[in-house]
């Protein structure tokens, strides 16, 4: 699939990073929409049927983990991949994460935009 | 009266006797009544034998010769027996023994002693009568052989294979057997088969006396069936009869020769010793029957103590408990003594020697008898003497004192027996103190105490020192279990407390971790990848007014990062105790309009109003850490304002004696209850507030806690609940006690 016809969703309470994640997106020529917490997040998915989906965990309002199940227990949108995009310390967290249907459990301050948008053109290059 | 038929009767007297004995000592045991079996066979067949070669009626000689026979086969088979079962039993010889041989020697008996197989005639000869062999007469001789021999053998195996005791008493047994069996069947049977006739047939049956003589010797040196102790006695009665017998006769002769000049009447001399003998025999048990009827009529009591005594020995051997123990002791005295009151009253301060408790007392008014166990003279005197006091000798005793001072006391003692009705005390004493006293009232009859009584008291208070001190200590070891059980108790719940403790303060630690690890990397993150992008160009392709937003950006993580570090800096500072506090004059009001001119955008933000109000009279300044104590104060107000949505936080400023009240009251969501206590540690929040806010650390309360417990303040926490808002009241110390500088914390 071209990346550059996907659709990416992003579910993520911290504005800043919102923000960061934004330019670089746009930069790289990727669609990238953008659901400031949980609720708001399953509601685009929904709505948008994204190609490609990344989800913190520590949200205010819906935890990461609850969208996670409710997203793979929706039929037509279980398929779509899950990136989890944290901060939480990964013992524990990564492994419940990819229990619950995630493809990946990547760190946000070990990784930086250039390596999460590589990561998502190369995912979304095998759809 | 042959000299032959004189041994011949005291060697059975003795063996009946020694039959008797053995018999009696154990009815029960098959050995002890097979043995005894053998010595009254061993008697028969003594008596048939002589009465065969001196016949009453002669026409009666041969049943007696048929009779001889017949005891000697029963010997043999019992002798086989008891050689079986013998100190232990070879059972298969034993089944030998009680299938075959037996009934074999009884069946072989019955026909000597009906027919004339065995003894088919007697012929008369001038020494007595010899017997003509019946058709069967060999089989006397093989059973007598198989019987007598196997029996030795049985012995002899016995022997090597037993230890100890049991070989000494079959050694004698032994040789007891061994001698008397190797005359008997010489002069009884081999000798007639021989010589064909049985002249010295009387032979066997003195023999006898080897047996009886071993026997004897092995039962008192080896303890053979038991019966030492009879045996003892039975010897020194017979050695006591001889002795007297000796001296009788002795001095009859003696008496006779040399004041009569003549020989006396031997016959009626040996009949009169005899019999004077015998006399003396029956002196002990007499003598002891006698007394025991004299005690039963002149002393009663002497009668009863011996077994009163012995019965609560008995019984104090088995109870333990102290309630118990003095039941036993005041209703054996009360009930033996037929007293009308007795009590026992036990020390119940170890420390204090005249203090006593009433374990129980019968018949006396309790009420004086409480008098008594009170600091008491009576008990004071008995403590100092420690001796019985018998309420009837006081007058005497009174009487025959010397001195005034002593005079006077035993008057007191006197008073204080008559008023507790008390006839006698007797002190129990144990290791050199008294550990209680019995104290007993008169016999129902009226009779004095005799010396009897006070023997016996005396005796009963020796064996009721051991008992009560046993009872003392049976009771200390429990009380001293009960201790150590609660102890163990008390300290369990305390380490299980502590663990839960421990276990609540780990899963803090690592939900701080948690959150602190969030915290820390969120911003890092931002200022990471916004300096990674810069680093990239991405920025260069943007508006310059968008690249500024993405520096500032940058700033404002950085700013929040710091923040973090520091409060985890100060947190840990705080509880290592690394902080430097300088105490100066502070006024309260100008650092609270400053701290609210700050958070006031953030009010506004949320149309929150923040106000301040003043008490009527102005606080002065106190003497606080200006920038650690504005930290506190900012934290508080801010975290008000974090907390709220709606309305708004008021604060209040106000003077307690001593020291600055500052109230902070919002209108937020308040704190349940079940967070209140854990708000102020380290790493911790409210349940509730962990999705709302999480920037915080969950460090700021531990930290303005630490700082205002610095200043010797304290803070309240009050809250309706959920919901209803929050007040939280800091008192401050208006001035701080001055500290050596060196002495100042670290």
């Amino acid at each position: 699939m071209d990346f550059k016809k996907a659709t990416t969703l992003l579910i993520e309470d911290e504005r800043i990073l919102c923000d960061m994640y934004k330019i670089k997106f746009d930069i790289s020529g990727l669609r990238l929409l953008i659901a400031n917490g949980g609720y708001e997040g399953l509601a685009m998915a929904k709505k948008e049927k994204p190609d490609l989906i990344l989800l913190d965990i520590k949200m205010d309002d819906l935890d990461g983990f609850e969208v996670l199940k409710q997203l793979k227990a929706d039929s037509k949108l279980s398929h779509v991949p899950v990136f989890l995009l944290t901060n939480m310390g990964e013992k524990g967290n990564a492994e419940e994460g990819l229990q619950l249907g995630a493809e990946a459990y990547i760190m946000k301050s070990k990784t930086v935009p250039a390596e999460i948008v590589s990561r998502v053109i190369a995912r979304l290059n095998k759809i | 009266m042959s000299s032959l038929l004189i041994f011949l009767i005291s060697i059975n007297a003795l063996n009946v006797i020694l039959g008797l004995m053995i018999l009696k000592k154990n009815r029960g045991s098959a050995v002890n009544r097979t043995f005894s079996a053998i010595i009254f066979l061993t008697v028969l067949w003594t008596g048939f034998n002589y009465l065969c070669d001196h016949p009453v009626l002669p026409e009666l000689a041969i049943m007696w010769n048929r009779l001889v026979f017949t005891t000697a086969f029963l010997q043999g088979a019992f002798l086989f027996y008891f050689a079986s079962i013998f100190p232990f039993c070879f059972r298969r010889v034993v089944r030998i023994s009680k299938l075959i041989l037996l009934p074999l020697g009884s069946m072989l008996a019955i026909i000597s002693a009906t027919t004339n197989l065995i003894v088919n005639k007697v012929e008369f000869l001038d020494w007595g009568t010899n017997v003509m062999p019946g058709a069967l007469y060999g089989s006397f001789i093989g059973f007598m052989s198989i019987t007598v021999i196997g029996m030795l053998v049985l012995l002899i195996v016995k022997y090597h294979r037993s230890k100890g005791l049991e070989k000494y008493q079959l050694k004698y047994l032994f040789f007891g057997f061994f001698i008397t069996a190797l005359i008997t069947l010489t002069t009884n049977l081999f000798l007639p088969l021989i010589t064909g006739n049985n002249q010295l047939a009387m032979f066997g049956p003195l023999s006898m006396v080897f047996l009886i003589a071993f026997t004897v010797y092995s039962i008192v040196r080896h303890r053979l069936m038991d019966i030492r102790l009879v045996i003892r006695k039975v010897i020194l009665q017979i050695l006591l009869s001889v002795i007297f017998l000796t001296f009788i006769l002795g001095s009859i002769f003696a008496v006779a020769t040399l004041l009569a000049k003549r020989i006396p009447d031997l016959k009626l001399v040996f009949t009169g010793a005899i019999a004077m003998t015998i006399a003396l025999s029956f002196y002990n048990p007499l003598n002891k029957l006698l007394e025991k009827t004299a005690n039963k009529y002149f002393f009663t009591s002497l009668y009863n103590y011996q077994a009163t005594l012995e019965e609560l020995a008995t019984k104090l051997t088995k109870v333990i408990e102290m309630p118990r123990v003095i039941d036993l002791i005041v209703d054996t005295i009360k009930s033996t003594m037929g007293l009308d009151r007795a009590g026992v009253l036990l020390l119940s301060d170890e420390r204090n020697a005249n203090r006593y408790l009433i374990a129980k007392v019968v018949g006396f008014n309790e009420q004086n008898g409480v008098s008594l166990v009170r600091d008491n003279f009576l008990v004071q005197w008995l403590s100092n003497n420690r001796k019985m006091v018998v309420y009837e000798e006081l007058d005497w005793m009174i009487e025959e004192s010397q001195e005034d001072d002593e005079k006077s006391k035993l008057m007191r003692v006197k008073v204080n027996m008559k008023k507790i009705e008390a006839s006698l005390c007797v002190p129990l004493i144990s290791k050199d103190r008294i550990i209680s006293i019995i104290v007993l009232g008169n016999k129902v009859t009226g009779d004095a105490y005799t010396v009897e009584d006070f023997r016996l008291l005396q005796t009963i208070s020796n064996q009721a020192v051991v008992a009560i001190e046993n009872a003392r200590l049976y009771l200390q070891i429990q009380e001293f279990n009960k201790n150590l059980q609660n102890r163990v108790d008390e300290q369990t719940k305390e380490i299980k407390d502590q663990n839960t403790h421990l276990q609540e303060l780990l899963k803090m630690k690592s939900e701080f971790l948690q959150i602190a690890s969030h915290q820390l990397r969120t911003p890092l993150s931002a200022i990471r990848g916004l300096l990674s992008m810069q680093a990239d160009g991405d920025f260069d392709k943007l508006p310059k007014i968008e690249y500024k937003g993405q520096q500032l950006k940058m700033l404002e993580s950085s700013n929040r990062l710091s923040n973090i570090v520091n409060d985890l800096l100060d947190a840990m500072e705080l509880e290592g105790g690394y902080l430097n506090f300088e105490f100066e004059p502070v006024a309260l009001d100008e650092m609270i309009y400053a701290i609210m001119q700050e958070l006031q955008p953030n009010y506004d933000k949320k149309k929150l109003y923040l106000k301040l109000v003043q008490p009527k009279e102005p606080l002065p300044k106190i003497e606080a850490e200006p920038k650690y104590l504005r930290e506190a104060l900012e934290n508080f107000i801010d975290n008000a304002e974090k907390y709220t949505n709606k309305g708004g936080t008021t604060i209040t400023l106000s003077r307690k004696n001593k020291h600055a009240i500052i109230s902070i009251t919002d209108t937020g969501i308040g704190i349940p209850k079940s967070d209140m206590p854990k708000l102020f540690h380290k790493f911790s929040r409210g349940d509730k507030s962990s999705y709302q806010h999480t920037d915080g650390s969950g460090l700021g309360l531990f930290i303005a806690k630490n700082i205002i417990d610095e200043h010797r303040g304290t803070i309240r926490l009050d809250s309706l609940g959920e919901g209803k808002g929050t007040t939280i009241t800091i008192a401050l110390p208006l001035t701080q006690p001055a500290l050596p500088k060196d002495n100042k914390k670290k």
